[in-house]
C-alpha cells in the first residue's frame, strides 16, 4: 500500500511537470508563496524585534541575567560564563551616607568594574538636571561619579571632593541615569558609581552592612540560555538569578501594539491569498476531472489518484512554502530599514526556526484547508465519465468544505494574532461577511431569475449569466467580497486608526513624573511646576501596599495561575484612589463607582493583573497598610492604555477608602524645554521628591508610532498583491465556459460589443453586490478593531459602502472586460472546434 | 455458442440500468445477457441513443447495473467496489474511445505510458515506444495531442490500449469521429493488432463496415437486445 501509494507519489510529481502549463497551478503557487511570503516576512521581523525587545529590557538589569548573594560570589560562575564566550562584570552596592558641610544624604554606593553596564548605557551631564548623554570614559581610580541629585543635596560641584568612610574621591562625572537605577515609582537612593578596586579603600563594606554582590552576565541568546540553566543547578543558599523583566511600559504597549498591527496586515495578506487557493484549487481540480475518468478507466483506483494529486499539491506547498520564506526573509530587511532603527543598535539576528516553521505551515493549512475539498472531490470522478460528458463526481459534504476552510482560517488566526479575544471576534466578522456574500449572493441570483425578463438583452444575459451558473457566480461573489472586506478593512485600518492613535499623544503629553511628593509639600510643588511653565499637571495619591490575602486566603498559601502574578504579590504595590475614570481607562467589567460608593471598600483592578492573580468581579483583596489590613471587593476591571503617558495604576480605589493610610503624592507634568535646567532649585526645596524624565521615551513611541504606519503601509503591499492574485484567479476560474459561450454567440450572429456588454454586466453586478456586502463587514471590522487593539472610538465612513460597492463593480467589470477580449479576438470556429 | 461458465471471458446476466429523469425512472439497459468467448470479437450496434455506451461501460465496469451481474474472466465484477473494478481493468482491460481521451498535457509517448506507469510496469517507456510503432507514430512520439490530426490521435489511443497487452479491448464508437479513409486505416489497425495479440473484443458502434469485421454482432434497440439484422433494418 504505501509502496503504490510512493509510486503514485512519484508519478503524480511527473505529471505535475508535464502539466504545469494550464496555469492555475502557478497562480496557485503564486498565492502561497505570497502567504509565505507576507507571514514570514513578519515573523522573521518580530523575532528580531522580540529580541532586541529583550535586550532593551535588558537594560533595566545591565545584563542580560543577574545572579545575586549577600555573601561574596565564588568564581566558578564567571569563569563558566567566560568560558562559553559571556561578557561579565562584577558590581559591589551598599547603601551609605555621605555627609555635605549642612545635611547627610543617604546613597547608593556602587563598586564596578569598568565593563559595567553590560547592556544601557551611562547617561552623564554637564550639570545637574542637564540632558544626560551616553558617557564615553571608564571609571578609573580615584573617581566618584555622583548622582544629581546628590550634587544638588549637598551643594557639591565636578571638581570637588567627595568623602566615602575613610577615603577621599574627586567627583568627576554628574551621573544623569544608570541602566539599572530602578524603574516605576519605587523610591531608590541616588548612586554614587566608584571603581570596584575602591571599595576596600573606603573601610565601608565591613561586617554586618548591607552589602550586595552581582556578577552581571550578557551575550549570545542560547549561550545565556545554557549558563542561566546551568547556573540555577548551582545555585546556593542566599543566591538568586534575576532575568529580563518587562520593559518599559510604555516603549512596549507601543511596540506591541505596532506589532499587532503588522502581524494582522500580514494574516490579512494570508487570508485574502487563502481566497485565492480556493479559487485556483477548484478551477485546477475541475480541469483534472477527464483526466480522472481516463485514469480510472485505465486502473486506477481511488487511493491512486488521491496519491497522484496529493503529492502535487504537497509539493506545490512546500516550493511555495520555500519560495515564500526565501521572499520572507529578504522583505523583512524592508521592515528593518523601517522599524530597525528605532530600537537603537542594531537588531539581532533571527532565530529562523520559529518564522521556517511557521511559513511552511502556513502553506500546508492553506493547502489542506482550501485545496484538499475540490481534490476529495476530484478523486471521486465516476470513470464512467469517459462515456458520459455530464457526469462528474458527486459534491462533497458542505460541512467537510467549509469545516476545513473553518478550521484553517482558525489554525492560521489562533496561532498569528496575540490577542485571542480579538481574533475569534474577527473570525465572527469573517464568518458573518462570508454568510452575508452567500445569502446575498444567492437572493439576486433568485431574483434574476424572477425577473430576468424585463432587461435589455445584454443585461439580460450577463444577468442571466450569474443566475445560469450560481456555482461560479458564488464563487466569484464570495472570492471576490472576502477580498474587498479585508482590503477595506485594512486600508481604514491604516488610516484612520494610525490617525487616531497618534492623536492620542498630543504635544504636551505629559514628560516629567514627580514622585514620593509628601502631603504637605503638594501645594508648594504645584506651585513651583506653575512657576516653571509646567502644563498638564495631574496629581494623584499614592499608597504602598502588600496584597497578603485573596478572598480571606493567604497568598503565600495559593497556587496562583501566573508568574507575573506571583511576581506582583512579592513587591509592595502602589495604590491609588480616583474619582471619576481616566480618558486612557476603560471599564471591561463591572461598573464605575457612582458618589454614593465614595468611601466603600472597593476596588478596581486593570484586567491583566486581574487574569494574573486569577481573580474577578466580587473577589476580595487584603492589602496590608502601614501596619493595618484593608479588605476590598473588586467592583470592576480597566483596561489601560499603557503608552497614554498619564500616571496609571493597576489598583484603584474609590475616594475616601483609603484617606488615613500614609501616601505620598505622584505627579505626571508636561514641562516645556527651557524650564528643565530651572529644576535644581525644586529638587533643592524638596529634596524627597524624585524626578523622572521620560522625554525620550515619549519620541521613541511618537516614532514607533509614525514608523508603524510605513510598515504597515509595507505589508499591505502583500495584501494588495494577493487580492489582485485573487482576481485573477476569480477570472480565470470561468474562463473556458465563457470562451465557448462568448464563441457560441459570435457564431450564432453576435457582436463583439453584445459579448463585451454581457461579460461586463454579468461580472460588473457580481464585484457590486460583493463590494457593498463586503463594505458591511469592513465597516463592523474596523469598529471592532477601534474598540480591541486600539481602544479608540471609531465611527465608520458614510462613504464607505458606496465606495467599495463601486471598486468592486469597477475591478470585477474590468478584469471581466481584459479576460474576455483573448477570448473575443480569437477566432470564434476555434474555439468551438477544440471544445 | 453456449460457452460454459470458465471459459467466457465477458458474461453479463440480466443487466438492467436505470437512471431517474424528471419524467419519472428511464430504463436505458433493459435485461441484457451476454457472453463472449476469449479472442472472440462481437460488435454491438444501435441507433445514437439506444443505450450502447452506457451498456459498455457495465460491461466494462465504469459504471454498475441497477440489477444483474457482470463476469470479467474470474471476477464478478458488480460484486466489487470502484476500486476493486479499477484493479480489475488494470489488469486485463484495454479501450477505446470516439473521442479518443489523451491527456492533452502528456505527449503522445507519455499517453501511452500512463496505464504502464498507473499500474507499476517496470519499463514503461521501451514498452510504450515499442506500441507507438506499431501503430506507426514512432516519430509523433514527442507530439503532444493537438499537434496530432484526429485519425492520429486515435492510432495513439489505440497503442494505449494495446501497450499494457490487455485481454479483453472495448472500444466505444472508435471510429466515431472520423472521416471515411481515416476510419478504414483505424478498423485495419484494430483488427490487425486484434489478430496479432489474441485480444478479446468488445465494440459498439454504428459504423456497419466496423460492425462486418467482427465475428459476431448484437443489436440494441432502446436498451434491449435484438438479432443485429433487425436493427440494422430498423
Ligand atoms: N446517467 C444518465 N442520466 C440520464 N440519462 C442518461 C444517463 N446515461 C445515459 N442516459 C441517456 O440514455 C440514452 C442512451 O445513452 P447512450 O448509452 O449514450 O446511447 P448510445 O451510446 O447508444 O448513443 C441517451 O438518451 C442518454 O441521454
Ligand atoms: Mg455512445
Amino acid at each position: 500500500m504505501s509502496r503504490s501509494l510512493l509510486a503514485s507519489g512519484s508519478l503524480g510529481l511527473r505529471l505535475l511537470r508535464r502539466e504545469w502549463h494550464g496555469g492555475e497551478l502557478a497562480v496557485l503557487l503564486l498565492a502561497l508563496t505570497l502567504a509565505v511570503t507576507a507571514i514570514s516576512a513578519v515573523g522573521f521581523f518580530t523575532d528580531r524585534v522580540g529580541a532586541a525587545m529583550e535586550r532593551r529590557a535588558a537594560e533595566v538589569l545591565a545584563a542580560d541575567v543577574v545572579l545575586r548573594s549577600r555573601a561574596p560570589l565564588p568564581d566558578r560562575f564567571e569563569a563558566r560564563a567566560k568560558e562559553t564566550g559571556l561578557k561579565t562584570a562584577a558590581t559591589v552596592t551598599l547603601p551609605t551616607v555621605v555627609a555635605g558641610e549642612e545635611r547627610t544624604q543617604l546613597i547608593d554606593l556602587r563598586a564596578v568594574d569598568p565593563a559595567y553596564p553590560l547592556r544601557g548605557e551611562i547617561q552623564v551631564a554637564d550639570a545637574p538636571f542637564r540632558p544626560g548623554r551616553p558617557v564615553e570614559s571608564l571609571i578609573e581610580l580615584g573617581e566618584a561619579w555622583v548622582d544629581a541629585r546628590v550634587l544638588a543635596r549637598l551643594d557639591l560641584a565636578v571638581g570637588d571632593a567627595l568623602t566615602l568612610g575613610d577615603h577621599e574621591l574627586r567627583i568627576s562625572q554628574v551621573l544623569a541615569g544608570l541602566p539599572d537605577e530602578g524603574i516605576g515609582f519605587a523610591d531608590v537612593a541616588p548612586a554614587v558609581l566608584v571603581h570596584s578596586d575602591e571599595l576596600s579603600a573606603t573601610g565601608l563594606a565591613r561586617e554586618g552592612s548591607r552589602v550586595t554582590h552581582r556578577l552581571l552576565v550578557a551575550g549570545d541568546r542560547a549561550a545565556i540560555r545554557n549558563w542561566r540553566q546551568w547556573a540555577e543547578s548551582e545555585l546556593e543558599e542566599g543566591q538568586s538569578l534575576q532575568d529580563v523583566s518587562e520593559s518599559r511600559q510604555e516603549i512596549g504597549a507601543a511596540i506591541t501594539r505596532a506589532e499587532s498591527f503588522l502581524g494582522l496586515a500580514a494574516l490579512v495578506s494570508v487570508l485574502v491569498a487563502a481566497v485565492a487557493v480556493a479559487l485556483s484549487a477548484r478551477e485546477w481540480a475541475r480541469r483534472r476531472l477527464d483526466a480522472v475518468a481516463v485514469m480510472k478507466t485505465l486502473g486506477a483506483g481511488q487511493g491512486k489518484v488521491l496519491g497522484l494529486y496529493l503529492s502535487q499539491l504537497l509539493s506545490i506547498g512546500l516550493v511555495g512554502g520555500g519560495l515564500g520564506l526565501a521572499g520572507g526573509w529578504l522583505a523583512q530587511w524592508g521592515l528593518v530599514a523601517i522599524l530597525g532603527g528605532l530600537l537603537g543598535e542594531t537588531l539581532p539576528a533571527a532565530e529562523p526556526m520559529g518564522p521556517v516553521m511557521t511559513g511552511l505551515g502556513t502553506s500546508l493549512v492553506l493547502l489542506l484547508g482550501f485545496a484538499l475539498p475540490p481534490l476529495l472531490k476530484l478523486r471521486r470522478t465516476p470513470p464512467a465519465r469517459v462515456l458520459r460528458r455530464e457526469s462528474g463526481p458527486p459534491e462533497v459534504g458542505a460541512w467537510l468544505v467549509y469545516g476545513l476552510a473553518l478550521a484553517a482560517i482558525s489554525i492560521l488566526i489562533l496561532s498569528q494574532a496575540r490577542d485571542l479575544g480579538l481574533a475569534l471576534q474577527l473570525l465572527l466578522v469573517g464568518g458573518a461577511t462570508l454568510a452575508l456574500l452567500l445569502a446575498g449572493g444567492l437572493l439576486v441570483i433568485t431574483l434574476v431569475r424572477r425577473l430576468g425578463g424585463r432587461f435589455g438583452s445584454a443585461w439580460r444575459q450577463g444577468l442571466g449569466n450569474l443566475a445560469r451558473y450560481p456555482g461560479r457566480s458564488l464563487a466569484l461573489i464570495t472570492a471576490v467580497g472576502l477580498g474587498l472586506m479585508v482590503l477595506t478593512l485594512l486600508s481604514t485600518v491604516r488610516g484612520d486608526l494610525l490617525d487616531g492613535w497618534r492623536a492620542t499623544l498630543p504635544e504636551d503629553a505629559a514628560n516629567h513624573f514627580l514622585i514620593n511628593i509628601q502631603p504637605d509639600e503638594r501645594k508648594g510643588v504645584m506651585e513651583a511646576l506653575d512657576e516653571l511653565g509646567a502644563r498638564n499637571q495631574t496629581f494623584s495619591p499614592l499608597i504602598r501596599g502588600r496584597l497578603v490575602a485573596i478572598n480571606g486566603e493567604d497568598v503565600d498559601d495559593l497556587t496562583l495561575p501566573t508568574e507575573r502574578g506571583r511576581r506582583f504579590v512579592q513587591r509592595d504595590a502602589n495604590l491609588s484612589w480616583m474619582d471619576t475614570l481616566q480618558a486612557d481607562n476603560r471599564v471591561v467589567a463591572g461598573d464605575w463607582w457612582d458618589g454614593s460608593e465614595h468611601g466603600e471598600a472597593l476596588v478596581s483592578l486593570e484586567e491583566d493583573i486581574a487574569e494574573a492573580l486569577g481573580v474577578g468581579l466580587g473577589d476580595r483583596l487584603s492589602y496590608r497598610i502601614g501596619g493595618r489590613e484593608v479588605e476590598l471587593e473588586i467592583s470592576n476591571l480597566r483596561s489601560v492604555r499603557w503608552d497614554s503617558f498619564n500616571t496609571n495604576f493597576f489598583v484603584v480605589t474609590p475616594p475616601g477608602t483609603l484617606e488615613d493610610a500614609p501616601l505620598t503624592w505622584i505627579a505626571s507634568v508636561y514641562l516645556p524645554e527651557e524650564a528643565r535646567g530651572r529644576l535644581t532649585a525644586l529638587v533643592r526645596d524638596y529634596p524627597s521628591v524624585t524626578i523622572i524624565d521620560v522625554e525620550s521615551i515619549l519620541a521613541q513611541v511618537r516614532q514607533i508610532m509614525d514608523r508603524a504606519s510605513l510598515a504597515v503601509e509595507y505589508v499591505f503591499a502583500f495584501t494588495l498583491l494577493a487580492g489582485l492574485i485573487v482576481l485573477f484567479a476569480a477570472v480565470q476560474a470561468s474562463r473556458d465556459q465563457r470562451r465557448f459561450e462568448s464563441a457560441l454567440v459570435r457564431a450564432l450572429g453576435g457582436r463583439r460589443r453584445h459579448v463585451y456588454a454581457t461579460v461586463v454586466t454579468e461580472f460588473g453586478s457580481a464585484g457590486a453586490l460583493a463590494g457593498l456586502l463586503a463594505g458591511l463587514g469592513a465597516a463592523l471590522g474596523g469598529w471592532l478593531m477601534a474598540e480591541r487593539v486600539f481602544e479608540l472610538s471609531y465611527q465608520p465612513p458614510l462613504w464607505l459602502l458606496p465606495a467599495v460597492m463601486g471598486a468592486g463593480a469597477l475591478l470585477l467589470a474590468v478584469a471581466g472586460w481584459v479576460a474576455s477580449r483573448r477570448v473575443v479576438t480569437r477566432s470564434a470556429l476555434l474555439v468551438l472546434r477544440e471544445e | 455458442m453456449a460457452e460454459s461458465r470458465d471459459t467466457a471471458m465477458l458474461r453479463a446476466e440480466g443487466l438492467v440500468k436505470q437512471v431517474s429523469s424528471p419524467g419519472g425512472p428511464l430504463t436505458i439497459v433493459d435485461q441484457v445477457s451476454l457472453s463472449v468467448a476469449p479472442g472472440e470479437s462481437l460488435a454491438i450496434v444501435g441507433a445514437s441513443g439506444s443505450g450502447k455506451s452506457t451498456l459498455l461501460g457495465l460491461l466494462a465496469g465504469l459504471d454498475l447495473p441497477t440489477r444483474g451481474r457482470v463476469y470479467l474472466g474470474e471476477d464478478c465484477l458488480t460484486d466489487l467496489d470502484e476500486d476493486g473494478r479499477a484493479a480489475v481493468r488494470a489488469r486485463q482491460v484495454g479501450f477505446v474511445f470516439q473521442s479518443f481521451h489523451l491527456l492533452p498535457g502528456l505527449t503522445a509517448l507519455e499517453n501511452v505510458m500512463l496505464p504502464l506507469e498507473l499500474n507499476g510496469h517496470p519499463r514503461p517507456r521501451e514498452v510504450a515506444q515499442a506500441a507507438l510503432e506499431r501503430v506507426g507514430l514512432a516519430a509523433r512520439s514527442g507530439h503532444y495531442p493537438r499537434q496530432l490530426s484526429g485519425g492520429e490521435q486515435q492510432r495513439v489511443a489505440i497503442a494505449r490500449a494495446y501497450a499494457p497487452g490487455p485481454a479483453l479491448l472495448f472500444a466505444d464508437e472508435p471510429t466515431g469521429n472520423l472521416d471515411n479513409r481515416t476510419g478504414e486505416k483505424i478498423r485495419d489497425l484494430i483488427f490487425d493488432l486484434n489478430a496479432a495479440e489474441g485480444t478479446t473484443l468488445v465494440l459498439v458502434t454504428h459504423d456497419q463496415r466496423l460492425a462486418a469485421r467482427c465475428e459476431r454482432r448484437i443489436g440494441l434497440d432502446d436498451g434491449r437486445l435484438v438479432s443485429a439484422d433487425e436493427e440494422a433494418t430498423a
